[in-house]
């Protein structure tokens, strides 16, 4: 005989005889560790590692644009106060062959030292620097989005028009850099010998600068800037451009995830907490009697409370053993799957700090003992007798609450006896059923806000397309006339209208002196079909329009003190002048923008009758009819001698949008998921639960006449009764919780609330979802309660 | 302990059950006192206060009113978990139901309260006494296998060994035999005589006249109140 | 005394079952009942045959573990004889399963509890209801006027509204007694009904007993009180699986 005591048989059995239910219980706990674990794992190793990224490439506080000047320089200014590094770069962009035949764009950056890099730093990622003439590293996104390999040669297409030949010889991390996929285009870098290789200058055009610890808020950047740019001027050169360098989409994006995940952590860890405490307690309720047994043969309070701890404590262990890998494995995915690519992660670790795990045992075993020891402490109180019985402890007396105030109220030709047995007998545990509902209206609510947030997501991304109602983009490297390149496009048969459109570029004067960020200039016929605007003040462009200007919200965020109506003073084309803000529009989630009608626009940049830019309509819409046309329009353009330097079609850039959002959105899924499973999860235990511990009554009704369909039909009502009831209140309050998610994550992704749509049908589908879950959950104890003789459940008395 | 004359002293003990219709009195005022030795009968018709007396005498339940005092200890005073205790060691309790832990073997229901009591230290020797237990009540080749493996009689049986386990100073038994045919509870009777010829104490529930006749004294009960002493 | 009117409800819950001809209300025929246990079959009952018929008041009396409760279960439908015939109310209750079963016996037989077996969620005149519900018996708002009818007889009608576990033993009981008598059924069996009740309390169950009997109602009772046994027209005594007596008074 082993040395075990007699007791821990007991705990021994109970785990092991009944298998099923073990697992059950476990899989409950599970359900609430692994949600809380996947959204800690992901949540904090994307933090982790994208700080971690960003920290280790220590990115420039600000960029300035000015002539040609050399490492000296940058020297001089590097020893400045208030600055801790600064380098020269010069950035070209270029277009690159990706076989088989399409060409994509490439900015080639030239870097002095590699290895001495000190901001906005290439992090070596495979292979070797490219030290020698001929060379480039490519950012290691690239190497996929240009279809190359490490020791490949690359021919590359200047804006001259001449090809040279790059050879790969490594790859390199730059984490400041979207995904290609993205922003259609990657980078690499190179040697001044190169750039002369190249046929270009060797000297830098952009200052990198990072400033020290001391000055890193707001003012100290500007004090230190504008200090360098006094340094650069009196070195005899005009400072052409200054970029402070703010928040970056992939910082919304990171943050906005992160702070969708904590969110929903919180509430998650809450639901899957009633879900184990409901499980657990009624697991412990059911142990009365053996309480009350052990009792009689002299178990002391501690004795049975360590009992019940221990077999709890396993619940929980095996819970963690579990969920805990599950749900790391879990975390570890998201990112390499979903998050790396798309912000450009290229996590050191996937370690976890130790809090993470801690959090994930918390849950899985101080949960269930703080809900299997009330229970015990009760049953371990009440008389011998009481126990044996199993009276007296969870005996909530049929009271006349609010609910069954209610109840009372209805007709009694309405509500037969056996629809107000399933209605009280759902009421009967008012604290069960009370966290029960709050899981599944929580649930419900979320679910739905969830789903709609994604909806608003998509709703969104279309209405960025607002302002691209076209087909297809061609750019060229100078302003054309827009009369030759309408007849070159007419003369294929599927382009149906073409429009021409300056791009320029513009800062704002502001009234102190400083000048803002360079903003795109769109100069665009007032009456154009092509735009679609969401006017959120003022009004659009008309054609009538002279010097006015429309703002997007992303130029209006920068621009706080502007409003409609006010004149600003605008420097294009080497000219300041002033213009009457007419109106603000929405974001196309493609940067700050300012449209002026077309014929100002082309005065102003003495480009009368010319155009950059072609967009074109062409007879069908999809991508892959964009994608042709797309490329019969280079060729065609190019047989007529016109080069063509950019295309794009509307079809990729919706696509590309979509990418952006992919984060949100896989995280938003994620959470449904979980809020679903942990839902589900609560209904099904709840409903088995209380169908067990009524085997009894079943019997009672049997022998009064219930046939197996009556006994079905009360069972299932009762659930039924629970998830309508949930369902009803969570779709109540989904409407709420989805327009203030839509709105909190459009505002702190895109500085703007999402279009807001609610998702009725996924709404309605949850609902079937939860009565089909309120199905078989109730029918399973059922079926097994009306194999039971009566003989069978009567026996015990 | 033991050294006094009455072992088991019941003074006036009265038992309420509160109902919503008012308090129902299940005891109306009992004084009873057993000597040790004695094999006591309790007889009467259900409903008439048996298991609710066998319950306070055992500390299963509590005494609304009055004292009870067995071998010099003031059991109305104690609380749950002390009278817990006490019942683990001075009081071996048998029930119609036979209320033995289903997941545990015979030999394991047996040794269980020695476990509780931490008496009997060495696992050999609680396997032994356990044996040895069982081997008294005859259903020792039956040791290793559960309650649900075994007969009605023999799980009565394997309850007296239980009962036994802490060498109690006597059991408290509510109608012993009420789930057994006759021959079943014949036998298990002529057990309790033994235990008696051994010098146990034992005070019986039972609304069977015939086994009552069989004790060495039968105390009628009747609406709550003894009626009959003999 | 009319305990209320019948309606077709027995006919319907016939379908499926066979008809036979039979000598009384409840016939056994040479039914044997054994339990499988690990320690070999038990056999509860050996052969019993008993016949009784419309109107009796029949106690079955024998001592715990004696096989009544076996019996019982077996005219009752809530077990099946091992070998034999149960024939109630000109039904072979064998061919029925157990959902049709509970149909059948909802409107032929009200049992009647020792430990009551009221459901706690429903008030008392709602527990009265059930089984006119659950059988369809009686219009929708009938059911409420028998209901209260019933418990007036069973003298309740004060306590109709509240729920079992507020009300004595006694009053439960007589709770359960009209629930019984929901249907109208033309067989009452009792096991133990005044098992759990003081000996007024008792008292006055059985006098309802006798009034429902002199009302035409056949009676089963089964009880291990001789002396309430004695007071029964007749009595079957049955010790170790089979029927030792059977003895009629007057």
């Amino acid at each position: 005989m082993p040395k075990l005591s007699t007791r821990w048989y007991k705990v021994f059995h109970d785990l092991w005889s009944s298998r099923t239910r073990t697992l059950i219980v476990a899989l409950a706990v599970a359900v609430g560790v692994y949600a809380v674990g996947t959204i800690l794992a992901a949540q904090t190793l994307m933090l982790r590692e994208f700080s971690l990224g960003r920290a280790k490439a220590q990115v420039a506080s600000a960029i300035l644009t000015t002539y040609p000047f050399d490492a000296e320089l940058a020297a001089r200014i590097a020893a400045l106060p208030g600055v801790a590094a600064a380098e020269g770069r010069a950035t070209t962009s270029v277009r690159a062959l990706t076989p088989p035949d399409t060409w994509r764009s490439l900015n080639i950056t030239v870097v002095d030292e590699f290895d001495q890099m000190q901001v906005d730093k290439y992090l070596p990622v495979a292979g070797a620097w490219p030290t020698q003439k001929g060379e480039i590293m490519l950012e290691w996104l690239g190497l996929d989005y240009l279809g190359a390999e490490i020791g490949d040669t690359l021919t590359i297409e200047l804006a001259t028009g001449a090809q040279k030949q790059l050879q790969v010889v490594g790859t390199g991390h730059d984490p400041q850099q979207l995904s290609p996929e993205i922003i259609n285009v990657t980078g690499g870098i190179v040697t001044p010998e190169t750039m002369t290789y190249l046929g270009l200058s060797h000297l830098f055009t952009e200052l990198h600068l990072r400033v020290d610890a001391a000055h890193t808020d707001p003012a100290g950047v500007a004090a230190v800037v504008d200090a360098v740019e006094d340094r650069i001027e009196r070195s005899g050169r005009e400072v052409l451009n200054t970029y402070v360098v703010g928040r970056s989409m992939i910082e919304s994006i990171v943050d906005t995830a992160v702070a969708i995940l904590n969110s929903f952590g919180w509430i998650i860890l809450l639901l899957s907490g009633f879900l184990v405490i409901n499980t657990i307690s009624a697991l412990i309720a059911q142990q009365v009697n053996q309480i009350g047994v052990m009792k009689l043969v002299g178990a002391s309070r501690l004795q049975m409370a360590a009992m019940y701890i221990t077999l709890v404590l396993i619940y929980g262990v095996l819970a963690c053993l579990i969920a805990v890998p599950l749900a790391v494995l879990t975390g570890q995915m998201l990112i390499t799957n979903l998050v790396a690519e798309l912000v450009n992660l290229r996590p050191v670790s996937y370690a976890l700090p130790a809090e993470v795990y801690l959090v994930m045992i918390a849950v899985g075993t101080l949960i269930p003992l703080a809900a299997g020891l009330l229970p015990v402490w009760q049953g371990t109180r009440i008389t011998t007798y009481a126990a044996l019985n199993d009276i007296g402890i969870h005996a909530e007396a049929a009271g006349h609450g609010l609910f069954e105030r209610m109840l009372e109220r209805l007709p009694r030709r309405w509500l037969q006896r056996p629809l107000l047995l399933s209605a009280r007998n759902a009421v009967r545990h008012k604290g069960r059923l009370l966290r029960t509902t709050i899981v599944l209206v929580l649930g419900t609510a979320l679910f739905i806000g969830v789903i709609s947030v994604r909806q608003s997501v998509n709703t969104t991304q279309a209405d960025f397309l607002r302002y691209h109602q076209y087909d297809v983009r061609l750019g060229f490297g100078e302003p054309l006339r827009i009369a030759r390149l309408a007849a070159i496009a007419a003369e294929l048969p599927d382009v149906v209208a073409v429009e021409g459109w300056g791009l320029d570029s513009a800062l704002r004067v502001r009234p102190d002196g400083s000048e803002s960020n360079r903003y795109q200039v769109v100069g665009l016929p007032g009456d154009t079909a092509l735009v679609d605007p969401v006017v959120q003040a003022g009004r659009w462009l008309t054609p009538e329009d002279e010097y006015a200007v429309v703002l997007n919200a992303t130029v209006a965020k920068d621009e706080l003190d502007v409003a409609v109506g006010d004149t600003i003073v605008l420097d294009m084309a080497g000219r300041e002048r002033p213009w009457t803000v007419v109106g603000i529009v929405s974001t196309d989630a493609q940067g700050p923008k300012i449209f002026i009608n077309y014929p100002t626009f082309a005065y102003e940049t003495r480009t009368v009758g010319k155009a950059n830019s072609l967009q074109v309509i062409s007879a069908r819409h999809d991508l892959r009819a964009q994608q042709s046309m797309e490329t019969i329009l280079r060729n065609h353009f190019e047989n007529r001698g016109v080069e063509v330097r950019s295309t794009r079609t509307t079809q990729r850039l919706n696509a590309q949008n979509g990418l952006m959002f992919d984060i949100i959105v896989g995280f938003l899924i994620l959470m449904a998921v979980q809020l679903g499973g942990v839902g589900s999860m609560g209904l099904s235990t709840t409903m088995s639960i209380n169908i067990t511990e009524r085997i009894r009554e079943i019997g009672v009704l049997r022998a009064i006449g219930a046939s197996n369909g009556a006994i079905r039909r009360i069972v299932l009502l009762e659930g039924l009764v629970i998830a309508t009831v949930s369902w009803m209140v969570g779709f109540v309050l989904s409407y709420p919780a989805a327009q203030f998610m839509s709105s909190a994550i459009g505002i702190a992704l895109l500085d703007m609330p999402l279009t807001f749509t609610y998702a009725l049908p996924a709404a309605l589908l949850w609902f079937v979802v939860l009565l089909g879950l309120a199905v078989v959950a109730s029918l399973g104890p059922a079926r097994s309660a009306v194999t039971l003789t009566i003989r069978e459940v009567l026996a015990y008395e | 302990m033991g050294d006094s004359e009455q072992l088991i002293e019941l003074r006036g003990v009265k038992k309420a059950y509160r109902t919503p219709a008012g308090d129902f009195y299940a005891l109306r005022g009992i004084d009873l006192t057993i000597r040790p030795g004695e094999f006591v009968a309790l007889s009467g018709r259900s409903g008439a206060g048996k298991s609710t007396l066998i319950n306070l005498i055992s500390g299963i339940d509590r005494a609304t009113a009055g004292e009870i005092w067995i071998a010099d200890q003031a059991i109305h005073r104690m609380n749950e978990e002390k009278l817990t205790r006490w019942r683990g060691r001075q009081v071996g309790v048998i029930f119609q139901s036979f209320q033995l832990m289903p997941m545990l073997t015979c030999v394991q229901n047996v040794m269980l309260p020695m476990d509780f009591a931490n008496l009997y230290k060495s696992p050999k020797e609680r396997v032994a006494r356990a044996m040895h237990l069982l081997e008294q009540v005859e259903i020792a080749e039956h040791a290793h296998k559960r309650p649900s493996a075994v007969s009605g009689g023999q799980r009565q049986r394997v309850a007296i060994a239980r009962a036994l386990a802490n060498d109690p100073v006597f059991l408290a038994a509510d109608e012993p035999t009420g789930s057994l045919d006759s021959k079943t509870a014949d036998a298990v009777f002529a057990v309790f005589e033994q235990l008696v010829a051994a010098g146990k104490t034992i005070f019986m529930a039972t609304h069977d006249r015939e086994l009552a006749a069989r004790a060495q004294r039968i105390v009628h009960i009747e609406d709550g109140l003894l009626v009959e002493d003999a | 005394m009319r305990w209320g009117r019948r309606r077709t409800g027995t006919e319907r819950a016939m379908n499926g079952a066979t008809l036979v001809a039979a000598d009384g209300i409840i016939d056994l025929r040479g039914i044997t009942k054994a339990y499988a246990t690990v320690a070999g079959p038990f056999i509860a009952l050996r052969g019993i045959d008993l016949t009784i018929q419309a109107g009796e008041f029949v106690a079955v009396v024998g001592k715990s573990g004696s096989g009544k409760s076996t019996l019982i279960n077996m005219f009752t439908g809530i077990d099946h004889p091992t070998d034999g015939e149960v024939i109630v109310a000109n039904t072979a209750i064998r061919h029925l399963d157990e959902g049709k079963m509970a149909e059948w016996r909802g409107r032929t037989m009200g049992i009647i509890f020792q430990f009551f077996q009221l459901l706690p969620t429903l008030s008392i005149i709602e527990n009265v209801m059930i089984p006119m519900d659950l059988a369809g018996m009686y219009g929708m708002g009938e059911r409420y006027e028998r209901a209260q009818h019933l418990l007036a007889q069973v003298g309740l009608a004060d306590e109709a509204h509240k729920y079992p576990a507020t009300v004595s033993a006694g009053h439960q009981q007589r709770a359960a007694i009209a629930r019984a008598l929901a249907n109208d059924p033309p067989i009452l069996v009792a096991d133990e009904p005044t098992g759990n009740l003081d000996t007024r309390a008792a008292e006055s169950v059985f006098e309802l007993f006798e009034t429902l009997v002199a009302a035409g109602k056949t009676i089963l009772m089964v009880t291990h009180d001789s002396e309430l046994a004695q007071r029964v027209p007749r009595v079957v005594t049955i010790a170790d699986g089979l029927i030792v007596s059977d003895v009629r008074r007057n």
